[in-house]
């Protein structure tokens, strides 16, 4: 046992803790507006239980992530007495943990905005479950952000070692801060295309006339909502393997 | 500080470390299931308010989706009892 086993094992906890919530609130959501369609739409009910766990499948992948990234913290970490190497892997755990709650929780928003949209117009089922995939995984690319940080964090292992306690300090500073900044920079970003997503899901539903134009804007306006979240992703690459 | 007492502060930290990890990680897994399960459970309650008829389909379909919400804290669990009694 080293200094790195009490981060990993903390980072664990909280990674999986912070992880769960999004993924838990976005499928809760779904299944509400699925029920509220129901009751409106009996009919319907067959095709928006399953649409509904489509959805929800989609939204459950950001937690899932966070199991498999808490998983191997804590049981495949090597254990040395780096201060570094330490606050690396909290960083794993945090990046992971905080960038999964927006893509959960945004994905979870278009699911049930979706089913709300289908259970007033049933003959759209196929087009707007379709444009609900599409946001969705949209919505789901910072959280492969977030995963990809961590992972790094995680594998470069005993290198983060330096020769001094006062190197130590400083790249223990940058790895927390690139696994920090990654986390809550996958956080924002997702939840406004979750918001953009939901509402092109509805108009796919009810306005079919208007389709081509509303997933134009919804490509445009997706995109310029994930630009920050790039650029979390550009600072924490360069606070890991640039200063 | 002789060798052995070193020895066993770091694996008192690390023990303090792990069972913090594991408290936080339920404590704060546990936020969300409550939340859209909730969620869920207010929108068959309006459903079956206005459409008694249908209370168990919407009831049954409520269940359904509340256990999907459930399962990313059942994931919380595991990893916190792990914490506890494995490592």
């Amino acid at each position: 046992m080293g200094i790195v086993n009490l981060t990993a094992l903390f980072g664990a906890g909280i990674g999986m803790g912070l992880g769960a919530i999004g993924s838990a609130i976005g499928e809760g959501y779904a299944a509400g507006r699925a029920l509220e369609g129901m009751a409106r739409q009996p009919k319907v009910r067959d095709v928006l239980t399953r649409d509904m766990l489509i959805g929800q499948a989609v939204s459950e992948t950001p937690g899932i992530f966070a199991l498999v990234i808490s998983v191997i913290l804590i049981f495949t970490v090597d254990e040395t007495n780096s201060i570094a190497h330490a606050a690396a892997i909290l960083g794993a755990g945090l990046s992971i943990g905080l960038g999964a709650f927006g893509p959960a929780w945004g994905s979870g928003l278009i699911a049930g905005r979706a089913m709300a949209a289908i259970s007033r117009n049933p003959s759209r089922d196929g087009q707007t479950v379709r444009m609900m995939l599409v946001a969705q995984a949209f919505c789901q690319t910072t959280v492969v952000y977030a995963l990809l940080v961590a992972l790094l964090l995680w594998g470069s292992g005993a290198s983060y070692a330096q020769p001094d306690f006062a190197r130590e300090l400083v790249r223990a500073a940058a790895v927390l801060g690139a696994g920090v900044c990654m986390g809550f920079g996958a956080l924002g970003p997702a939840m406004g295309t979750g918001d953009v997503g939901a509402a092109a899901s509805e108009g796919t539903a009810l306005f079919p006339d208007a389709n081509s134009k509303v997933f134009n804007t919804f490509l445009v306006g997706g995109a310029v909502s994930q630009t920050t979240s790039v650029y979390a992703l550009v600072v924490a690459l360069l606070l890991m393997f640039v200063v | 500080m002789s060798e052995a007492e070193l020895l066993a502060l770091t694996a008192a930290i690390v023990s303090a470390a792990k069972y913090l990890g594991a408290g936080l990680c339920m404590g704060i897994g546990a936020i969300g299931p409550g939340i859209g399960e909730g969620y869920a459970a207010g929108r068959a309650c309006e459903g079956i308010s206005r459409r008694p008829e249908e209370a168990s389909l919407l009831t049954r379909t409520m269940l359904v989706g509340q256990a999907v919400s459930e399962t990313t804290g059942i994931y919380s669990l595991v990893i916190a009892i792990i914490l506890i009694f494995v490592v």
